[in-house]
């Protein structure tokens, strides 16, 4: 056993879109960092669609950006399209997305953790989680190598006992061409529960072999609106090959790409209806649980029979490759089932196939053994982050990351963690989601889960979460002065648009009405703030009735939320608890009074003992009397 | 804890007096919205004891006594308000429903217990033994609400549930799904949906009444001036003689109540003392009992003697009395020209004659004129009339929302209220029952 000379702060297991957002916010603390992965040459790859963002996800993105993180800007650097999703509805439900140059991606990403300072980047396979004292100390890699770490981030993918299916054949892997991972072994050595889930991707198919004449062209928005709040640090620099855009004179220059949009018809379903014995989730060979919202074609024809077409996008998967990722018929039917359906779809009757469709299977653990800090309960100074904690999607699985390296490495510095509620930020409804409830497929976020989708919008992700990480000291002077700046403009426009008249009434009077908008304002009112100020006070006035509806709830959650239930208590020894509330209880493991009441099956009557319960046990000993209450008197009735 | 509760604290059935208790930082506010007294509850010290009388608008619900607890010196800890009415369910109820439709919220179990330890008003032994209690009205309050809602009530309002998480499907799949190729309902479609839900929503409201009623009888009070023969009506009603009758006014002095059955529907009956000037003192007190009656009525029969020309007084009552039916008595002696004009039945109990016309006229008043579609398995209680008063408010919201061409989102907003409104009574519907609900509805996955 070689043990590695250099103790680090942080080790981060895996470089995907988890593992950078770790290894970056604990190496920009200043913790020394490790960032470990089974190959160097596939560091940020999206193994699934090359695109970011999307709805709620695009929210993600904007929040790690806010807090300083690396996905937003490496997105803007490298994407051949930009749209914003929803542009026609309500401000709160618009969600940036972007089509990546996949290789250009991960290829940046590669070189900016090269060049961050104290993070080292090395290629190793870890096999086991050191433990000592209950805490985390150290990986071991297969190569019989040690590393020592005070402080331990697990973001391993589909990697841990991964299993691809093509047909009825199968093979160990995380992702087609690459190995797999036994870490899980380790985790279950320790004590965790490990479950299965699913997911699936679509063959690629060669460009030039594409009738896109067929098809229909969608393309990206003009001007394309950038995902970094600071998109002026990308300037075009000498040796920087990977960044294909640039910001000059103001302006963010892309030279974006079109998708395509075909569709199947009866004939690919019949051919997908006649194959489906050979497929490995209807003959029963595929035991994980795969996501609703992301089902494969076969599984589109059977549960939406009635259904004659089902939509298609072809996207670029990147400007220097003819490969074409095929959106929509994700699948794990055998090579000649998928050479004949996708033969039979209108724009693709000579398509080549350059790469399978396939269906991973892999182990997660129960996020239910987290803490919000991303800690796990069982073992002290060890976070997971990403698909392990059984989410999917590259934005779920970098905030975590963002969130676990930076509480690890807070840790380490003895500083309180990074908490985002689910009031501040999609990714506090994200980890509290996953930490309560846990989940019982692929968790993919949806605007709809968040209970404060109003506020929770993707042009005030800076307001929402930048003061947070801030405090922390995750984010740059530039990026502080920034926001500060923005604070005091809308500040000062806020006055201004309730004290400037136009024509009877005041601006802030004015803008209420539906058919006004701040474009019909003269442009010599409108001079003194820019348009983006605008916006934002635009939306704040128009939706003020909604938007205080939220904060009044988002204020009468605050007491239970802020009751802290004590670290110690151990819920199994509460007395008058209903049975299945204790194991409920005990299982979860709630750190505050909201979030035991978010439990499932929990009643408020619960909550009413719970709190009797904290009380008692954070009371000192004996019977300490607070103050006589005033029960109401037992009056005789007089008749009035 | 900033929002404000309410509830009967007292047990329900026919006690002495009947104990309202509002807790939380509104409570003097809302008590003073609906207090009619010398002092305004905001003025009152701190656990004396004002009377006065609760009032919903210009109607007077009761006479009651009214204490003020100021935080932290109340068993809550936080601003609370006791008030003291007369006993009986109904009475209480409305007095419940008039808090709550100002604001307050209706408490949970064990609510106002929990707020007090929380505001550090309870030490270990008691805590021990309040616990207990909780559970135990846990128990019985789950009890009570599943056996009420087995049946055609729970029936329906799941029912209305469903309807509402299927048209949150709607709109939510339309919010997060814009690149799929799927055709939720939108415009006319949403709107005919949110009609339906707008409709049963009242439709269950309006058994509000009928539930009541069947619980209790509705309270029928015989009302009128000395000797215009209410109590003959009485005993007309009652099919024998229970009141003494004679021409001598003011023979009745006390209050009177039975129950009778007319054509299906309990009616708690209540005579009263004739109302007029009086020196005698036995019949002062039975006429302060009349007019307290009165406002405790679900129905006031307001007797005259259509032979006499019009009083003064008698006037006064029926104007802007909604639950008041004028009955014109004596109708075998002629009628005298001031009635020619005036609504109400005409009836002569020496003759016993008009009797079916007035029991037409009672059922009509208390049906609400649906007397045809009484169905009392479905009758929804104070708490559930709460729920569903908010679930209605909020549709009518999103459908103001949908004309007004706002985003779905902001229907979306209503709706989600509506729908926590409604689950108050049934269960709460969490995110997962939405999207389950989107992915079975629609064919979702790029």
């Amino acid at each position: 056993m070689f043990v590695y000379p250099t103790t680090y702060d942080v080790i981060v297991i895996g470089a995907g879109h988890a593992g950078i957002e770790a290894a970056m916010a604990s190496a920009r603390l200043g913790c020394t960092t490790l960032i470990l992965t089974q190959n160097l040459d596939s560091v940020g790859q999206m193994s699934c669609n090359p695109a970011i963002g999307g709805q709620a996800k695009g929210q993600i993105v904007r929040e790690i950006d806010a807090l300083g993180g690396v996905m937003g800007l490496n997105t803007d650097a490298t994407s051949i399209q930009f749209r914003m999703l929803n542009s026609t509805k309500g401000p709160s439900v618009r969600s940036p997305r972007a089509q990546c140059d996949k290789k250009a991606y991960q290829f940046r990403a590669k070189a900016m953790l090269e060049r961050q300072e104290h993070l080292d980047l090395k290629q190793g396979n870890a096999v086991r989680i050191l433990v000592e004292d209950n805490g985390a100390c150290g990986v071991e890699t297969n190569l019989g190598l040690r590393f020592n770490g005070r402080a331990i981030v697990i973001t391993t993918g589909t990697f841990m006992r991964g299993l691809l299916h093509v047909g009825l054949q199968n093979q160990a892997g995380g992702r087609m061409g690459d190995g797999f991972s036994t870490l899980s072994d380790s985790l279950k050595e320790l004590g965790f529960e490990v479950g299965r889930f699913k997911t699936g991707t679509p063959c690629r198919l060669h460009g030039r072999t594409i009738d896109f004449a067929a098809c229909e062209q969608q393309d990206g928005d003009n001007p394309p609106l950038p995902f970094s709040y600071l998109p002026e640090v990308l300037i075009r620099e000498k040796h920087d090959i990977f960044s294909l855009n640039h910001w000059m004179d103001g302006v963010f220059h892309v030279e974006q790409l079109p998708c395509w949009v075909t569709h199947t018809n009866s004939r690919v379903h019949d051919i997908i209806r006649t194959n489906l014995d050979k497929s490995p989730l209807y003959a029963g060979k595929i035991e994980g649980v795969g996501p609703r919202y992301c089902p494969s074609i076969e599984d589109k024809v059977v549960r939406f029979a009635e259904k004659t077409a089902h939509q298609i996008f072809l996207e670029p998967e990147g400007r220097h490759t003819e490969e074409y990722y095929v959106n929509g018929v994700s699948t794990s039917l055998p090579m000649d089932t998928q050479y004949a359906f996708i033969r039979s779809i209108p724009g693709l009757e000579n398509a080549e196939i350059m790469r399978p469709g396939y269906a991973v299977e892999y182990d997660y653990c129960p996020p239910t053994q987290l803490n919000h800090s991303l800690e796990t309960q069982r073992v002290a100074n060890l976070y997971f982050a990403g698909q392990i904690n059984g989410t999917s999607g590259y934005e779920e699985a970098g905030a975590q990351g963002l969130v676990a390296g930076a509480n690890a490495a807070l840790k380490i510095l003895g500083k309180p963690p990074l908490h985002l509620s689910r009031s501040d930020a999609y990714i506090g409804v994200l980890i509290d989601d996953l930490v309560t409830k846990g989940t019982s497929e692929p968790y993919r976020m949806f605007t709809s889960r968040a209970e404060h989708r109003l506020i929770l919008r993707q042009d005030n992700a800076d307001l929402r979460v930048t003061p947070l990480a801030q405090a922390c000291g995750l984010v740059s002077a530039a990026r502080w002065e920034k926001v500060q700046r923005k604070i005091a403009d809308l500040e000062q426009l806020r006055t201004f648009a309730c004290d400037t008249r136009f024509g009877e009434t005041r601006i802030a009077q004015w803008i209420l009405r539906p058919e006004n908008s701040v474009e019909h304002l003269p442009a010599e009112i409108r001079a003194g703030f820019s348009a983006d100020r605008w916006a934002a006070i635009e939306i704040e006035l128009k939706y003020a009735g909604y938007i205080s509806r939220q904060n009044d709830a988002i204020e009468r959650l605050r007491a239970s939320e802020e009751k802290h239930i004590p670290p110690q208590l151990d819920f199994s020894t509460l007395s008058g608890l209903r049975a299945e509330t204790r194991q409920k209880l005990t299982q979860i493991r709630p750190e505050t009074l909201g979030q035991a009441s978010r439990i499932s099956g929990i009643t408020p009557a619960d909550i009413a003992l719970l709190s009797v319960l904290i009380q008692r046990s954070i009371l000192p000993g004996s019977s300490q009397q607070a103050e006589t209450p005033q029960v109401a008197q037992e009056t005789d009735h007089v008749d009035p | 804890m900033n929002d404000t509760i309410a509830a009967i604290s007292t047990p329900l059935g026919e006690g002495a007096i009947a104990v309202l208790r509002m807790s939380g930082p509104r409570a003097i506010a809302i008590a003073d919205t609906v207090f009619r007294a010398k002092v305004r509850a905001r003025e009152l010290p701190a656990r004396v004891q004002q009377f006065g009388a609760i009032c919903d608008g210009a109607q007077q619900l009761d006479e009651v006594l009214l204490t003020v607890f100021r935080a932290p010196h109340s068993y809550t800890g936080e601003d609370l308000v006791e008030i003291a009415g007369h006993g009986g369910v109904l009475v209480a109820r409305r007095l419940l429903e008039l808090l709550l439709k100002s604001g307050a919220r209706s408490a949970e179990p064990g609510e106002f217990t929990q707020r007090a330890y929380l505001g550090g008003k309870m030490d270990l032994t008691q805590a021990e033994a309040v616990m207990d209690l909780i559970t135990a009205q846990t128990d019985l309050a789950l009890r009570a609400a599943t056996e009420q809602l087995e049946g055609r009530l729970g029936e329906r309002i799941r029912g209305l549930r469903e309807r509402l998480i299927e048209l949150l499907a709607h709109v939510e799949a339309f919010i997060d799904f814009p690149d799929e190729d799927i055709t939720p309902d939108t415009g006319e479609a949403l709107r005919s949906r949110l009609e339906i839900i707008r409709a049963e929503t009242a439709a269950l409201l309006a058994t509000a009444g009928q539930g009541r009623v069947l619980r209790e009888g509705v309270r029928t009070v015989i009302y009128g001036a000395p000797n215009v023969g209410k109590s003959s009506l009485l005993n007309l009603l009652l099919g024998y003689d229970r009141a003494i009758v004679s021409a001598r006014p003011g023979t009745t002095r006390d209050v009177i109540e039975e129950v009778i059955n007319l054509r299906g529907y309990p009616l708690r009956l209540i005579d009263t003392a004739g109302i007029r000037e009086s020196d005698d003192e036995i019949e002062r007190a039975g006429i302060a009992r009349t007019r307290q009656q009165v406002g405790r009525a679900d129905l006031v029969l307001h007797v005259v003697d259509a032979s006499v020309a019009i009083a003064d007084f008698s006037k006064q009552i029926s104007d802007g009395e909604k639950i008041a039916l004028l009955v014109l008595n004596k109708s075998d002696l002629g009628e005298h020209p001031d009635w020619r004009e005036v609504e109400g039945v005409r009836i002569s109990c020496r003759e016993n004659a008009g009797l079916t016309q007035l029991e037409d006229a009672i059922i009509a008043r208390i049906t609400g004129g649906h007397a045809a579609q009484r169905d009392w398995t479905v009758a929804i209680n104070a708490r559930h009339q709460a729920c569903l008063v908010q679930a209605f408010h909020f549709s009518d919201a999103a459908r103001r929302a949908l004309d007004d061409g706002l985003s779905p989102e902001f229907i979306a907003e209503e709706l989600r209220a509506a729908l926590a409104a409604v689950g108050a009574v049934v269960g709460q519907a969490d995110t997962e029952e939405i999207l389950g609900k989107i992915f079975a509805t629609f064919c979702i996955g790029k």
